[in-house]
């Protein structure tokens, strides 16, 4: 019983926690970006910022880091993104980012390719990374 | 290559205790630098398939809908409304599914081709869309061929029921043209004002539009379909303005089945027709509202139409409540023809539309809403809104009501 409460705890914790921020390579020349900016970017609305080409990785679909990530910067639930991005290919205006497999992978894209841009929790962030914004 | 490359590798790791014994550290110092050899082939496939573009996507969707109206007019048969809800239950009215094949024939042009059937055409799959579509530059893009004609905020989705919260949208706006796609050349512009997102498109084509069943399927012919629209979005806040114009021609037997048109001296040849549109929505993720106006105005004696809608909904989890008010108005009646022809020919009502949306999954939506149709008459004039019903007869006590019930999905 005890150790059900604390994973449930440590769950609860490591749910709550989940910070994400969005990085890009470190040796990218962006310093920051704005709210509405990382928003453009992971809505398809547009595939540049401050003259420099993104292109947007988007963590596995079941993952918290990606459902923390939509909530507080664009404020949509999965279902919302999901219906979001049927209009926008069903109009033919874009598709949705590229899914990596998995966190290490995200890390691994971003650190080694300048045109990328991501996010991934803070405690995750590795020297070949540079955070742009916080939400 | 990769496998040969791996296999070389752990055949060479596989070897490392035969000569272990000489010095830990070149072991080590070796064993780090296969390991660091692995992560970058790995990290290079990953990216080599993340940077090229997939050469063909196929994305479906599909909605199963039913829906009853209740519709009693003065004499004759019940009403039926123009989606070809009856007084029976009907699936076909609500019924379609489409499959869209998107090839990426270069790195700027690309071939979209979208295949429908729907239940109101009796499952026939027809080529919806077919057109090529070519990036300029990074910012301007041109279509050509069989495209949506973009008259509405949600135009370009209008079957895709998983798309938007309503099982239809508004008929008062959605059939007062009732035009889906055109034969057209595009060319559409994307740009950013600091945190607002435009995209300004003009295009110039033609299309046949097939006026329902409330003008016995008479076909409006559209030359020189020309027009403009730009749509903004800011944050959570997206607004549409367009503007259309075309020389419209009705067949003069399509007119006389519709009205005594030679009789009347009356022809539909190449009329200079107009449709404006705004639109306005509000989505934060935990409210969403929807509102347009469009006006549809004819240069001669058949009568023109204002209309619009105001949609608002909570989303509370996978549940989201909406309720929609709407409304179709003629205007510029020719007060010079008979009573009965406009009353015929105009379209006026209004609407209370309450709906729920329910999420099954992240890519299935259950939908049901109950319409409350009214005020197809006044002083002016006497319609039967959008309303079929026997020639002559009045909708009883001015009011009916449909319900509608969906499943939509896409994939």
């Amino acid at each position: 019983m005890k150790k059900w409460i604390i994973s449930l705890l440590l769950t609860l914790s490591a749910t709550l926690h989940a910070e994400p921020v969005v990085v890009v390579s470190a040796s990218s020349e962006l310093t920051v970006l704005t709210q509405d900016e990382v928003r453009q970017l992971f809505n398809g609305l547009t595939r540049r910022a401050s003259g420099v080409a993104l292109k947007p990785l988007d963590l596995p679909a079941k993952s918290t880091e990606r459902t923390s990530f939509y909530q507080q910067v664009l404020g949509k639930s999965a279902e919302q993104m999901k219906s979001y991005w049927a209009r926008m290919i069903f109009t033919g205006r874009g598709m949705p980012p590229r899914e990596v497999s998995s966190n290490r992978e995200m890390v691994m894209l971003i650190g080694s390719n300048r045109n990328f841009i991501g996010y991934v929790d803070e405690t995750e962030v590795t020297p070949q990374l540079k955070v742009v914004y916080r939400p | 290559m990769r496998k040969v490359l791996s296999v070389l590798l752990s055949a060479s790791l596989g070897a490392v205790p035969l000569w272990a014994g000489a010095a830990d550290s070149d072991v080590e110092q070796t064993l780090r630098e296969y390991q660091q050899r692995l992560e970058k082939l790995e990290q290079q496939q990953v990216e080599s398939s993340l940077t090229q573009p997939e050469r063909l996507r196929i994305n479906g969707f599909l909605s199963a809908g039913m829906s009853r109206a209740e519709a009693d007019t003065t004499l004759g048969e019940d009403g039926s409304y123009i989606d070809g809800s009856g007084d029976k239950w009907s699936h076909d009215s609500l019924t379609r599914a489409g499959v869209q094949f998107n090839a990426q024939l270069t790195d700027k042009a690309e071939a979209v081709v979208q295949l429908f059937a729907s239940g109101a055409d009796d499952f026939n799959a027809e080529v919806q869309w077919a057109y090529l579509d070519y990036d300029v530059t990074e910012s301007v893009s041109v279509k050509a061929g069989r495209i949506v004609a973009p008259f509405y905020l949600h135009s370009q989705y209008v079957d895709v029921g998983y798309a938007y919260p309503w099982v239809s949208l508004p008929s008062e706006v959605y059939q007062l043209a009732p035009i889906k796609t055109m034969e057209a050349l595009e060319a559409t512009w994307g740009f950013n004002t600091g945190p607002v997102s435009h995209r300004l498109s003009g295009f110039w084509g033609s299309s046949t539009v097939d006026g329902g069943p409330r003008t016995n399927n008479a076909q409006y012919q559209a030359d020189d379909l020309a027009g403009m629209n730009l749509t903004s979005r800011w944050r959570d806040w997206t607004v549409r303005a367009a503007y259309t114009a075309a020389d419209v021609s009705v067949g003069q037997d399509d007119l006389d089945a519709l009205i005594p048109a030679t009789a009347l001296g009356l022809s539909f040849d190449e009329v200079y027709t107009y449709f404006a549109g705004l639109g306005l929505q509000y989505d934060d993720g935990s409210w969403f509202m929807s509102a347009e106006v469009a006006r549809l105005d004819f240069g001669n004696w058949y009568p023109s139409s204002q209309s619009g809608y105001v949609s608002v909904g909570k989303y509370l989890g996978k549940w989201m409540p909406l309720l929609t008010w709407a409304e179709v108005d003629p205007r510029d009646l020719d007060s010079s023809l008979p009573g009965p022809i406009n009353d015929g020919l105009a379209e006026q009502q209004k609407s209370w539309t309450a709906g729920l949306r329910y999420s099954l999954t992240d890519s299935i939506a259950l939908k049901g809403e109950f319409s409350y149709y009214y005020d197809f008459s006044d002083d002016e004039v006497s319609t039967t809104g959008f309303f079929v019903t026997d020639p002559g007869a009045e909708m009883e006590d001015d009011h009916a009501t449909i319900v509608r019930l969906s499943a939509d999905l896409v994939f």
